[in-house]
């Protein structure tokens, strides 16, 4: 008896299994997201008039309350305005937590959306791309100057695979991160982004900085960014990053920025440093604890005066002003990939209208429009007056254009350049006990080997 | 064969009831096993083939024998994970398990207000152990967290980061599940009722004292709910992550690290041979668990 | 012996005080604070609110279609904790009544299924719902929900029907009763207990699940609760007052639900009793 429910159950598991394996060429009762062409539903009586819309759904979560929609909803409306009666895309919200496994399990089924936004970027480069799932972009950018001439040099160098072919669209625009300071408290003469570092952390003297240790440590991992660029050939090992992650930090350029950076948490942190999540951070800032917090330029909008219900303590964000860090240092990651890619197995009609759409994103209204929504820079852009004009209108914005020049560094955030569970987990695991003096900064250097060697080694 | 025909004796169950009853037994089985075949075979197979291999996920998986163990024994996070898992454990079983039997011998008196107590102790569980995280996370905080503001009113310099600071941060992850044990109470407490109240009168008729009921009647007689409960939050233990994620994320350095962590770390790196090599370890510390407490607390026997 | 018992009472009921703080305050904490302006919260955290807006919330319903979101989670958790306590409760029947070959490995098979880790059970899930054509349908994750709480639900109903005293079945059977029989008008009332805890469990579990309810559905109109929340938490959220909303929505609803069910539940405990 024994014998045969074990043999039975086998059974069912070979079973299961073969179904679970053997499904992918099925056709599928329902109609997934994004791979519905009118075709199918049309009918007959549909497929006699030629200049029928092409159409198409793709999930997307910068939709809703999501601070993304604000600018990409209305600009795939104007999309939509544009090609009316010949293009047409629906949006279909979905929650951003979890919107990466969705693209994993659809690509597994060969049933990715015709444009796909983003993505996790390991999957991308490691799976989705060298296993064809992308359509390859490079003979359209060739024929499409107008697109291509303002993509980012590093940007199309890294998305530019070894045979030439390019699947995810490199970007055009560049968001360098610098920080902001609140000039009711502290007022520099200097230009801060001319200053070397140890000039500037000298005009800083005993102001507060707001740090987020916990989390990812986020805020205080973009002031160590800085750091390391400081130092000697740290923009070099930060890139390193990008070919393979980096795995060894017993090096002078990591430690001696750690130093300093342990000697900024114990002199210069706001009180509620350790331990603070982004929010906690973000809130010492707006209520006049601190007097710098490091950030992304989208921050603005909390600056804003629509948001002055949230400033507390005499803080106006009328005070605030931004700057790129010391050595014209900006943070932001140009040898990445895009934010779009076209699945290899949508139909040529969807392509076509997928790379209008692209077209659309990459023509200047666009950028400009997108440059003012978000804030960043298109070093290849000639900007139109109205744009100048327009983009003044913002403080810090216009702080960080005026000193985003030719002669500005990009440095790649740390936290892109280790193994993901590094930056994720062990990072900021590591943060309290390095602010509180329990770990010097050697051993903090140890420490993220260590993890970062466990993290890669098979 | 004398063995098994003492066993037999011992346990006595209508062997010939149920040769007859074989075609139920199995029909009443079938809905079960169908589920688990089609939600969990695959998933449990794939776990422990795949943690002999170095997999990324989606390419095919190459055979690199106990790589994966090796690496993980010799990985600080995971022998400290082992090593909280333990305590964890440990306080579980005897504060958590010990707690929720409390309050079930009180709600089994009937106090005034048991019915009160038993719905909101509920409650901790009718939200997610995310959004559970969360609360607790702001309970915890320095700056306007309750704890924290009610300790100032005696002491106005106080300042413990709870959940980044060695060695409380181990601490405040227990509080956030010690005391939530209604499932241990609920399941306590309907074993307690079944107890049949001759016997409660018999061992009142020979003098007993209320102690004495329930001490040598009425927890011997629990002790199945008892090892359910034990086993239940045990589980619970090596399976916890939100409560951790969210709050320390295993930190600071190691003290909160868990099993779970590491596994998720894993997925991030695209490890899924290391991290299913992760799972093994959890499955197996479950089955040693199972194992050792249904032998503890003699749960295959019946009463009565 | 009177003041023994004025002691018993006395601890039974700081006992009884003390679960209701730890479990009510925390929650009722987090309500309050809600109601609070940023600077509030930060500098007296435990002062009461100073004026109630409902602003927030009148947005959020105005916005989006909750009462569908609630219906979609209603049916989905409620659906499948029904059918599944059917299922699991005859499959603990027999593991915990009967012995049978198998019985051993089939107890452990079930209860590990508790500690697979969910990354494994995507894919085959996934492709499972895409081939039965559930893909984007509520129905789809009810079907999964099915297996949701196997590991708990044998768990506790072994143990309760372990806990019905077998001289009641042999009785039965001596009456002439059938198998069937002996199963639904003797244990499962008398395990009625350890069936509530179970079905409130997988109840409660299912109404909170998040991961493969968004991994699922897409169209808002298969959108259940949890994931209809998870579009108001964003990463870069930083006013301590959106914080505290966005947790008061995602806990109140199941907190509501649960108010008014439980009395329902009790009652129908209690009769289903009588009825055995």
């Amino acid at each position: 008896m024994k014998k045969k429910l074990t043999a039975l159950l086998l059974a069912c598991l070979m079973l299961a299994t073969l179904a679970a394996c053997g499904g992918t060429g099925d056709p599928v009762a329902s109609t997934p997201a994004g791979s519905d062409s009118p075709d199918d539903s049309a009918g007959p009586s549909g497929s006699d008039s030629p200049a029928e819309v092409i159409e198409i759904t793709i999930p997307s979560y910068k939709t809703g309350e999501n601070v993304g929609a604000v600018f990409f909803e209305p600009q795939v409306e104007r999309f939509n305005e544009l090609y009316e009666g010949q293009y047409h895309i629906t949006l279909e919200s979905v929650p951003q937590d979890g919107f990466n496994d969705r693209l994993k399990q659809l690509a597994q089924q060969d049933m990715l959306p015709v444009l796909v936004q983003g993505g996790d970027v390991d999957w991308m480069a490691n799976i989705a791309f060298p296993n064809g799932m992308a359509y390859d972009l490079s003979s359209w950018l060739d024929e499409t100057p107008a697109v291509k001439d303002l993509l980012l040099d590093d940007g199309l160098a890294y998305c530019t695979n070894e045979d030439g072919t390019i699947y995810s669209l490199p970007l055009a625009t560049v968001r360098p991160t610098g920080f902001f300071y609140n000039s009711a408290m502290w007022n520099p003469s200097e230009d801060l982004s001319a200053l070397s570092m140890d000039e500037f952390l000298e005009v800083l003297g005993d102001q507060k900085i707001a740090f987020s240790t916990a989390e990812n440590g986020w805020v205080a991992a973009l002031f160590l960014t800085a750091l390391i660029a400081a130092e000697d050939g740290g923009i070099e090992w930060l890139q390193s990053g990008v070919e393979a992650k980096i795995t060894d930090f017993n090096n002078d350029i990591f430690i001696n920025a750690v130093t300093k950076l342990q000697a900024l948490l114990q002199n210069n942190a706001a009180s509620n440093s350790i331990g603070a999540a982004y929010a906690d951070a973000a809130n010492a800032f707006m209520s006049s604890q601190a007097a710098l917090i490091s950030n992304g330029p989208w921050m603005s909008a909390d600056f804003a005066e629509a948001n002055s219900a949230n400033w507390r303590n005499g803080f106006n964000g009328a005070d605030v002003r931004a700057s790129l860090f010391p050595g014209q240092v900006g943070i932001a990651t140009t040898s990445c990939f895009g934010e779009w890619w076209i699945s290899a197995s949508a139909s040529e009609e969807e392509i076509e209208l997928a790379l209008a759409f692209l077209e659309f994103v990459y023509s200047p209204e666009e950028l400009e429009a997108y440059l003012l929504a978000e804030g960043g820079d298109a070093p290849k852009l000639d900007y139109s007056d109205d744009f100048r004009a327009q983009q003044g209108e913002t403080q810090v914005l216009a702080d960080l254009a005026a000193d985003t020049t030719e002669d500005t560094v990009f440095a790649p955030c740390i936290l892109d350049m280790i193994p993901a569970s590094v930056a994720n987990s062990d990072f900021g695991r590591l943060l309290p006990s390095l602010a509180d003096g329990t770990y010097s900064p050697a051993e903090f250097a140890e420490w993220m080997t260590d993890a970062a060697v466990a993290a890669t080694t098979e | 064969m004398n063995a098994i025909r003492r066993r037999w004796a011992l346990r006595p169950r209508a062997g010939r009831l149920e040769r007859a009853n074989y075609k139920w037994i199995y029909l009443f089985l079938l809905p079960t096993v169908i589920i688990f075949v089609l939600f969990y075979a695959v998933p449990i197979v794939q776990v422990f083939v795949t943690s002999f291999t170095r997999w990324d996920g989606f390419t095919d998986p190459e055979f690199n024998g106990l790589r994966n163990y090796i690496n993980m024994f010799t990985n600080s996070a995971f022998l400290q994970s082992l090593k909280n898992l333990f305590l964890w454990c440990l306080v579980a079983a005897v504060f958590h398990v010990g707690f929720g039997t409390l309050v079930a011998f009180v709600l089994f008196y009937r106090p005034r207000g048991w019915k009160l107590t038993r719905a909101v102790f509920m409650i901790p569980n009718v939200i997610s152990a995310a959004a559970w995280a969360m609360i607790y996370r702001f309970i915890f905080n320095n700056d306007f967290g309750v704890l924290n503001t009610i300790i100032r009113f005696f002491d106005p310099d106080f300042n413990v980061q709870w959940f980044y600071q060695s060695p409380w941060a181990f601490w405040a992850v227990t509080l956030t599940w010690l005391f939530y044990a209604v499932i241990v109470t609920l399941v306590v407490l309907g074993d307690l009722m079944n107890i049949p109240s001759e016997l409660g009168e018999a061992a009142r008729l020979d003098g007993a004292t209320g102690w004495q009921f329930i001490r040598h009647i009425q927890l011997p007689l629990c002790r199945g709910a008892i090892g359910t409960s034990v086993i239940v939050s045990l589980t619970a233990r090596i399976a916890m992550y939100e409560q951790i994620s969210l709050t320390t994320a295993g930190g600071p350095g190691n003290d909160t690290m868990s099993l779970s962590i590491l596994l998720v770390n894993g997925i991030l790196d695209y490890r899924y041979g290391y991290a299913n090599a992760v799972g093994v370890v959890m499955f197996l510390i479950g089955l040693v668990i199972l194992f050792v407490v249904n032998r503890l607390f003699r749960m295959d026997e019946t009463d009565y | 012996m009177k003041l023994k018992k004025g002691l018993t009472r006395t601890f039974m009921y700081a006992i009884e005080i003390f679960v209701i703080v730890i479990s009510a305050f925390p929650i009722l904490w987090v309500i309050m604070s809600a109601f609070k302006t940023n600077g509030e919260i930060l500098t007296n955290p435990l002062a009461l609110p100073t004026s109630i807006t409902l602003d927030t919330f009148a947005y959020l319903f105005e916005a989006y279609n909750f009462p569908l979101y609630f219906l979609n989670s209603l049916l989905a958790a409620g659906v499948s904790t029904v059918v599944s306590l059917l299922f699991y409760s005859m499959g603990a029947y027999v593991i915990a009544k009967f012995k049978f070959p198998g019985r051993q490995l089939l107890y452990i098979l079930f209860t590990i299924t508790l500690l697979v880790p969910s990354h494994s059970k995507t894919q085959p899930i996934f492709s499972l719902v895409m081939q039965l054509g559930l893909y984007d349908s509520i129905w789809g994750v009810t079907f999964v929900y099915l297996s949701m709480g196997m590991a708990m639900s044998i768990f506790i109903l072994k143990a309760g029907f372990m806990a019905v005293p077998k001289t009641l079945d042999d009785a039965a059977i001596v009456d002439g009763a059938s198998f069937l029989r002996v199963f639904w008008r003797i244990n499962l009332p008398l395990a009625k207990n350890a069936l509530t805890t179970a079905g409130v469990l997988m109840f409660l579990n299912n109404w909170n699940e998040y991961y493969f309810a968004s991994l699922l559905t897409v169209s808002d109109s298969q959108r259940t609760l949890p994931i209809a929340l998870a579009f108001f938490t964003s990463e870069f959220s930083y006013n301590y007052t959106q914080l505290f909303s966005a947790l008061t929505v995602v806990i109140l609803p199941g907190i509501l639900l649960y108010a008014v069910a439980q009395e329902k539940v009790q009652v129908s405990v209690a009769t289903a009793g009588i009825k055995g």
